[in-house]
């Protein structure tokens, strides 16, 4: 039960087999289909919607430059029914091209987005595909190739952010390959083979260049999905190395402070133990300081860029009371402490977690209640410590202590003291570093929670 | 807020047999030796979840206390305890976890899907865990350790049970959706999901996007699929007889 393998199973079969077309549906469907929850474009994402932002915006200039040097374009006795049918394309292939780039600037932006349905997207990204091409193919005479590229070049950043959405790793000579040998590619040759036999010179040039444009097409979404994909990679390992090298001088960190302060506090514990200088009560409880010191160590490097949950900050401080021999009357309960911090707001609650208690233990506290909630449309946490150990008051409180700095660091009005039965009452009020998104999150995992 | 109340003194009454479940074997050792002499039980110690299915088999055990972190297994303490629990139901399952965050997913669906006497801080005062383990033994449980109150919600989800999860495999395609994601190695790309199953991408889009809301009963808001490999391995030992069943391996 508990192996780590799969269960083997005869093959079905049916309706569910994936085609040779099932790649290329899903390329038409674009990268918002395979979009799977709250994640943030990564770099590489954003330099392939980049990419096909400056090729929409270079295929829309190619498009209306030469659509407005057309010979027969500005006629005196208005357009032709040819030019108007090439202005109507163009303009329709101009708001597709619009529509298209809406994903990739979301993308520049970094906006997240629901994923689409697949079948609406492939018929909705189709027609508009579809229409830039014949718009492009009408309206454009001459900047033919130089248009075609950059059309291509906008598609093929396009299909990379799909390929890399689905995991793919592109093969671009294995489907040049595929181009070459496939019905399409086979048609064309057709078509053009038979327009050179019974067409005009014309025709057959058109056919020629549009076999050409085809090409050129093609050769800009490969060299370009080529290119990304290089660049993407290059971008993985460069972000990958830093982080390799970020860890590695963690490590050092760690492995120095281990050894200049842990493996000395154990050493010196144990000389004391084998010299009969320390009790094995007084050892013991300066293991158990080693192991809170460890704890906050452990948080320091999670809150280091990271965003942890309360419950990870919140827990060093239960430890560490428990060991002391203090009773946990209440505890902050998951659905606050699920929550995650931002690094500011979680040193911060760190610190007033560590002040509180110690001002509560130091007054000889043998019980205490914590209680956390979000208040404030969740801008503001307010941590409460309630012990038993007396009473005192907040203006008695010399400057340079904890306590003091605390008050001062929170800002007026956002530390409080209450007397409670047999003690006291203290309540932090810790405003949350603004950021419209988080807080947009909070309160929906608050809502769910 | 949930009121703690305080273990009683550890009292025993009567000598009850105790499963340890715990691969750190010095602590084990001590911890035993702690059980037998303090309050007199008798205790079988597993070192790794490998050794449960044996230990089963030379009797019944009054309680279970079962570490969740094996590193160097491929199992969890999740395993563990669904296998005393499926093997013994009348066996009272108890955690004893650090309860560091890593643990906490895998804490939190135990504490959801099987019924736990306690959740033992391995950090807390050997007294105060004693204490506990003597009040699950006396009185069938014990309020969970303070320190680990804040990593679980107050109140277990009514809607996730063991049963429920028959309805993640509500035909075939789930079933060989899943049977790739229980495999926390695999590289779960749609691409690599797709070409592993034999299905269309977009049927393995679709079958994700129908699981959806029973996922949300498991505690997860539009998973992405390494998301739902993560829960798959986590909560393998409750998907796995529904995946069997279904593609009948």
């Amino acid at each position: 039960m508990r192996k780590n393998e799969r269960v083997t199973h005869a093959a079905t079969g049916g309706e569910d087999r994936a085609s040779g077309l099932d790649l290329y549906f899903a390329l038409l469907a674009g990268d918002r289909v395979w979009f799977e929850g709250p994640t943030r474009p990564a770099p590489r994402d954003r330099i392939a919607a980049s990419s096909a932002v400056g090729g929409a915006i270079g295929v829309f200039a190619v498009t209306w430059v030469a659509l407005l040097n057309r010979p027969d374009f500005w006629q005196r006795n208005g357009l032709a029914d040819r030019e108007r049918f090439a202005l109507v394309m163009a303009l329709g292939a101009s708001v597709a091209l619009a529509l298209l780039s809406v994903r990739y600037v979301r993308i520049l932006l970094g906006r997240r987005v629901r994923p689409a349905r697949f079948w609406p997207s492939v018929a909705a990204r189709g027609c508009g595909i579809l229409l830039i091409a014949v718009g492009f193919t009408v309206s454009v005479g001459h900047g033919q190739v130089l248009g075609s590229f950059l059309l291509g070049g906008m598609l093929g950043a396009d299909s990379i952010l799909t390929l890399w959405a689905l995991g793919v790793t592109p093969k671009v000579g294995q489907w040049i390959w595929q181009f070459v040998s496939s019905p399409l590619h086979f048609g064309a040759l057709g078509a053009m083979l038979a327009t050179a036999i019974v067409a005009d010179g014309a025709s057959t040039r058109t056919q020629f260049g549009l076999y050409a444009a085809l090409w050129t097409a093609l050769g800009g979404v490969l060299v370009v999905i080529h290119v990304l994909d290089a660049l993407g990679g290059h971008i993985d390992w460069e972000i990958a190395t830093r982080e390799t090298e970020v860890r590695r001088r963690e490590r050092d960190h760690r492995a120095h402070w281990l050894h200049d302060d842990v493996l000395s506090e154990v050493q010196l514990a144990s000389l004391r133990i084998s010299s009969g200088r320390s009790s094995p009560e007084q050892v013991s409880a300066e293991l158990l300081e080693l192991d809170h010191r460890l704890r906050l160590r452990q948080l320091d490097e999670m809150m280091r860029g990271g965003t942890p949950p309360i419950y990870e900050v919140v827990q060093p401080h239960l430890r560490r009371a428990q060991n002391l021999g203090v009773r946990l009357d209440r505890v902050p309960q998951h659905d606050v402490t699920r929550l995650e911090l931002h690094e500011n707001d979680a040193r911060m609650m760190e610190r007033v977690l560590s002040i509180l208690f110690s001002n509560a233990m130091n007054a000889g506290a043998t019980r205490l209640s914590i209680d956390m909630e979000l208040v404030d449309a969740n801008r503001i946490i307010e941590v409460s410590v309630t012990d038993d150990a007396g009473g005192f008051e907040l203006d008695d409180v010399p400057d340079g202590r904890g306590l003091r700095r605390l008050m001062n660091d929170l800002g007026t009005g956002n530390l409080a003291r209450q007397a409670a039965p047999g003690g006291s009452t203290l309540t932090a009020r810790i405003v949350l570093t603004t950021d419209r998104r988080r807080r947009r999150r909070t309160q929906k995992e608050a809502s769910h929670a | 807020m949930t009121i703690i109340s305080e273990p009683p003194a550890a009292a025993p009454l009567q000598v009850s047999s105790i499963l340890l479940v715990e691969d750190a074997a010095a602590l084990a050792e001590l911890f035993s030796a702690a059980l037998t002499a303090r309050l007199g039980h008798t205790v079988e110690v597993c070192v790794a979840v490998a050794d449960v299915e044996l230990a089963l088999g030379k009797g019944t055990y009054d309680l279970a206390i079962v570490d969740l972190s094996f590193p160097q297994e491929a199992a969890t303490g999740l395993d563990a305890l669904v296998e005393i629990h499926v093997a013994s139901p009348t066996t009272k399952l108890a955690i004893m976890t650090q309860g560091d965050g890593w643990v906490g997913g895998i804490l939190r669906d135990a504490w959801d899907l099987l019924p736990l006497a306690t959740i033992i801080s391995k950090t807390a005062p050997l007294d105060y865990q004693l204490a506990m383990i003597q009040q699950v033994l006396d009185e069938g449980s014990s309020p969970v350790d303070p320190a680990i109150q804040p990593l679980i919600p107050t109140h277990r989800n009514p809607v996730r049970t063991r049963e429920r999860f028959a309805r993640l495999i509500q035909h075939q395609g789930h079933a060989k959706v899943w049977n790739v994601l229980m495999d926390r190695d695999f590289d779960a790309t749609y691409k690599n999901v797709a070409d592993a199953t034999g299905l269309k991408l977009n049927t393995v889009k679709n079958y994700r996007t129908q699981l959806l809301p029973e996922l949300r009963v498991h505690g997860m808001d539009d998973p992405s699929l390494r998301e739902m490999q993560e829960f798959a391995w986590r909560c393998r030992a409750f998907l796995r007889p529904h995946v069997v069943k279904t593609l009948g391996g």
